[in-house]
């Protein structure tokens, strides 16, 4: 639904008149005129208020008893006091009552000093205690998750953590047992509560009952400092405040920034910041010698790498990925296509469109932002899996559809985990994304959807039902996409079909449009900053390369002989990992830039200079929705790590291109004046929030013309099974380095799993649990098989960990699976 | 983690926990408990076809855990976890919801009580006033030396026209004096109805006409 239309009213407080929006609550509506109401239960990001802690009573005149401000709406000409003696009386009365079983063991308490329950004692508790019984006793501390600690003394049953399980994150697995004062925070059958955003519940607790494992005992809150940046594990880019003890980073939390994350994170973003001083990160450069790869000086691994690149000019290919900066990226641009005179460079993991056709795609005006998503009529989640891809992006299409009404329609491959949310779910073949947007693309024109869905191994019923919800729901429709979607051969002919859903739903308003989601966490900022064949920053013309696949073929080949990684490594995160391992191997020089030898970097890098952190790195990164965020050091750099944006202009330099950057500052300058559309952004600018540059009027100079529906070509059609299954591959959220390398997460690592239908399970006589080989053509890998009711037949879902990525290609895939 | 997990015992107030569960820390090995997939949790048929009726009455499917859970417990004698594993296969919630509603409400169990009778007298005003706890103390002491006979008092059980009553498996006896309970007692031993002139699906209706028809 639209956003509502905030109209501001007068109300009275304290004997000052105060405006607040109308309905607010008055908690809310008080700090309009800097009145503080004390609140534990109160949290209006976990939706409407329950009232169950008493603490924020206020008077309120017209009305006889004491009223909780956190559930009284803020209505015209209302006089309310806060300081009479009556509330205050209250107020002492509900803390005083809340305290009655908490234990005074505040100087051992994690939460001792950042506490609510502590700042509303002394702030508004009468100081004593009528109460002399004991106080009740609990074992203590208890496992809730290997990852949180519960304190069952300490909890004031606000219902906080147990209403974000139910309402935000929607899992369901916190919950309260028993009842009146047996009441307990736990769960089923002693389970642990381990879900994507489970770690929110240690923010959200309002006393120390909740703390996180990996944080207990680190820490005082006057031994440490906050120091905001970006979360630069996946696209979603959060905003969060590092917590800093000397010079090391302790704790993630959230920086509540409401077009970006809404003030949640998952628990990749919370607990992988372990891998910044992980044992196995890379701190000096290395250079391999004798097989091995050895550490040695800077100068000597600047010197080699340059030479080999030198050696290579005109035959060096370039990736870049994961976290790597906007400015890096452009860097990196002008280190191969001006240094090396080369053109095969790429940040996507497979060919995508046409420089043209991408920018329609990436048109200012088709451009919806995170908060669209939740004021949407109709919400279109297109061949992508928000929890894996993007997670908090998953939590804000739960609110829409909770809250505003929004209308949710999934068309996928693999079962989403928003289907429950869902009006309408579709299923396609893996890999058959175009053929469903044809079948869609009929569906609203009035054409033949048949054959279209028969291609694509869509029911025609469901495509038609999709595309009335999103006609019907109302203007303002948001699809959600995933970069897979357009990538592979057939990536050009899938983006035309999406242009054409686009014009047909009109789709160029604000409030509605394209939202899509990079497969690598900044990979719209390093398609910006030029990271692509064919196309120089901001989308400049420039001379055509080779793609990723196309890049590897070369190597493979022979036809290149260097290549340079950006905090990547393809063997992992690329398909065709076969393929890239060959080109590795065949490659004379692989120069990475990489915090964790992955595997193909501890095979076949002969240069690895060490990657900074999220958490030492400064420079700008672009998030899905067009926002340029910053990014600040929140900590010193360990060992020998150096700035990369300084590594490569010292590349640059050695290969003969002089790039004058002092500072990373130079750096984010030069990138702002390279691409039009950043033109007159600043650092300062993206101090706070960042600034969504699709809203300047700078964002002109992507501008294209309105898409008008072209003749689509007949899609392939999807293999058909006969027998063996269709192939899908996804990468689970927890499928990163960054969650193998740090202690906290280490037990959530992805493992290889295949998930098949009952009925497929059946035929081939397997049950959960059975070890298989997944192959095609001789190439296979092991995995564990998962079978789920809901995985359509005559399809397998490979998760893409250990070295699954040696199945998935551009193009779909018959598989086998047999007992291993 | 070791140390963490360790047996640790708070020796400082001998009065500790009374309520089951607060003192238990989860086993970190479990798999969390998600909606169980029905493609792995098997449900009896007739099991399902019940919680699937129930849940077929309600426009929020929801609605229907209580009746389910009864369901469920008739099956399985208590609200074990693989009775509520069940229900949440069928309604597609999670067990956590179910184990919330099971431990709050009376009338599901959460230990395992095989062979066993309820006998829940009621101590609500109405009962009271016409010497409910008398009645009471008299069933507890009766009952005292009986494993399979479980006495508790009740808040309103809704049958004030009987009071003071009990409930014994269900079947609504009364109006009852302290004497009574030796009588129940030894006719739920002996398998025999409880009371049988006093239940109140024996006693006739006020209403003459109906009476009549």
């Amino acid at each position: 639904m639209p956003r509502p239309e905030v109209r501001m009213v007068t109300l009275t407080i304290d004997g000052r008149e105060v405006e607040a929006p109308e309905n607010s609550m008055l908690v809310d509506g008080a700090k309009h005129g800097d009145v503080e109401i004390p609140v534990f239960c109160y949290e209006p990001k976990l939706g409407p208020p329950v009232g169950a802690c008493r603490m924020c009573l206020v008077e309120v005149e017209g009305i006889p008893k004491l009223q909780t401000a956190c559930s009284t709406p803020v209505k015209d000409g209302m006089v309310v006091h806060t300081q009479t003696e009556r509330v205050r009386k209250a107020q002492e009365a509900v803390v005083e009552f809340l305290l009655i079983n908490h234990p005074l063991d505040c100087p051992v308490c994690d939460k001792g000093g950042e506490c609510p329950l502590q700042d509303i004692s002394y702030g508004w508790g009468g100081g004593t205690s009528r109460f002399i019984e004991p106080k009740r006793h609990f074992r203590k501390p208890l496992a809730l998750s290997p990852l949180v600690a519960i304190d069952r003394e300490r909890c004031i049953l606000c219902y906080r953590c147990v209403r974000y399980s139910q309402e935000i994150a929607e899992d369901y697995q916190l919950v309260l047992l028993e009842r009146g004062a047996h009441s307990y925070v736990g769960t089923f059958d002693s389970t642990p509560y381990v879900a994507p955003f489970a770690g929110n519940i240690i923010e959200l607790c309002p006393v120390g009952a909740l703390t996180s494992r990996a944080y207990r005992f680190r820490a005082r809150p006057w031994d440490i400092e906050a120091a905001g940046s970006i979360c630069t594990l996946c696209p979603a880019q959060c905003n969060i405040s590092f917590t800093v003890r000397d010079d090391r980073v302790l704790r993630v939390m959230a920086r509540d920034n409401p077009d970006v994350d809404d003030g949640w994170l998952c628990d990749k973003g919370r607990f992988a910041y372990q891998a910044v001083h992980a044992d196995e990160r890379v701190v000096e450069p290395m250079v391999r010698e004798g097989g091995t790869l050895r550490p040695v000086s800077w100068e000597r691994a600047l010197d080699e790498a340059a030479a080999a690149l030198s050696r290579a000019r005109g035959r060096v290919g370039a990736l870049a990925g994961d976290g790597a900066t906007n400015e890096e990226g452009y860097l990196l641009g002008r280190l191969l296509r001006e240094a090396l005179d080369c053109n095969d460079l790429d940040s996507r993991v497979a060919r995508g469109p046409s420089r043209e056709t991408a920018r329609a795609l990436s048109a200012p005006a088709l451009g919806a932002t995170v908060p669209d998503v939740e004021f949407a009529h109709a919400v279109l989640v297109l061949d992508c899996e928000p929890m894996d891809d993007m997670p908090i992006l998953d939590l804000r299409i739960r609110k829409g559809v909770r809250r505003h009404g929004m209308r949710l329609v999934v068309a996928t491959s693999r079962p989403s985990s928003l289907d429950p949310n869902a009006a309408v779910s579709v299923r396609f073949a893996p890999g058959a994304g175009e053929a469903f947007l044809a079948a869609l693309d009929a569906a609203l024109a009035g054409g033949d959807v048949d054959s279209a869905a028969g291609a694509a191994g869509a029911d025609p019923a469901a495509v038609r039902e999709l595309a009335r919800l999103l006609r019907e729901a109302g203007d303002d429709v948001v699809v959600v996409w995933g970069e897979r979607l357009t990538g592979g051969p057939r990536g050009e002919q899938a983006a035309r079909a999406l242009l054409n859903v686009c014009a047909r739903l009109n789709l160029r308003r604000d409030g509605a449009g394209l939202l899509e989601i990079p497969s690598s966490a900044n990979g719209r900022g390093l398609r910006e900053a030029g990271v692509l064949p064919g196309a120089g920053p901001g989308w400049s013309e420039a001379a055509d390369g080779r793609d990723a696949a196309g890049i590897a073929r070369a190597l493979a080949g022979g036809e290149l002989g260097a290549l340079y990684l950006l905090r990547t490594d393809p063997v992992r995160t690329h398909p065709d990992r076969t393929v890239w391992s060959a080109a590795l191997a065949r490659a004379n020089a692989v120069i990475a830039h990489a915090s964790v030898l992955t595997e193909g970097l501890l095979e076949h890098a002969t240069v690895v200079f060490p990657a900074e952190s999220y958490a030492e790195k400064e420079g700008t990164v672009t998030h899905p929705d067009g926002r340029v965020q910053r990014l600040r050091p929140a900590i010193g750099r360990p060992g020998g790590v150096r700035a990369e944006w300084q590594v490569l202009a010292d590349v640059a330099r050695r290969a003969g291109l002089e790039i004058a950057l002092p500072t990373g500052a130079a750096a984010t300058k030069l990138l702002f004046e390279a691409v039009p559309f950043y033109a007159g952004l600043s650092l300062v600018d993206l101090a706070a929030d960042g600034v969504r540059w699709p809203e300047r009027d700078a964002a002109s100079a992507l501008d294209a013309p309105a898409w008008e529906p072209v003749e689509l070509e007949r899609p392939p059609a999807a293999p058909s099974p006969n027998g063996a299954l269709r192939l899908g591959t996804f990468r689970p959220i927890w499928a990163a380095p960054e969650v193998e390398v740090s202690p906290a997460l280490r037990f959530l690592s992805a493992r290889a799993r295949v998930e098949l239908s009952p009925g497929d399970a059946r035929r081939l006589g397997l049950a959960s649990g059975a070890r298989v080989h997944v192959s095609h053509d001789g190439t296979g890998v092991a995995a564990e098989v998962v079978v789920r009711s809901d995985v359509p037949a005559g399809s397998a879902f490979l998760h893409e960990a250990q070295g699954a990525n040696a199945l998935s290609s551009g193009e779909p895939r018959l598989v086998e699976v047999r007992p291993a | 983690m070791s140390a963490f997990e360790a047996e640790q015992s708070v020796p400082r107030f001998a009065h500790g926990s009374r309520v089951p569960g607060w003192d238990d820390a989860v086993d970190v090995n479990k798999d969390p408990a998600s909606i169980p997939d029905p493609a792995t949790t098997a449900v009896p048929d007739d099991l399902r076809a019940e919680i699937e009726e129930h849940m077929s009455r309600y426009p929020d499917r929801r609605s229907a855990a209580i009746p389910a859970l009864r369901a469920a417990q008739r099956r399985h004698g208590w609200c074990s976890p693989q009775a509520i594993d069940q229900v949440a296969s069928v309604m597609r919630v999670t067990p956590g919801y179910l184990a919330s509603i099971a431990t709050f409400y009376d009338m599901t169990e959460n230990e395992p009580r095989p062979d066993h009778h309820d006998v829940f007298v009621c101590t609500n005003i109405s009962c009271s006033l016409l010497g409910a706890p008398d009645v009471f103390a008299a069933f507890q002491e009766v009952a005292s030396d009986e494993d399979r006979i479980h006495v508790r008092s009740f808040e309103c059980l809704g049958a004030c026209d009987i009071a003071p009553m009990a409930s014994v498996d269900g079947v609504y006896v009364g109006p009852l004096e302290p004497r009574d309970a030796q009588t129940v007692v030894d006719d739920i031993k002996a398998g025999r109805p409880v009371l049988e002139d006093r239940q109140l699906a024996r006693r006739p209706v006020a209403d003459e006409e109906a009476r009549g028809a």
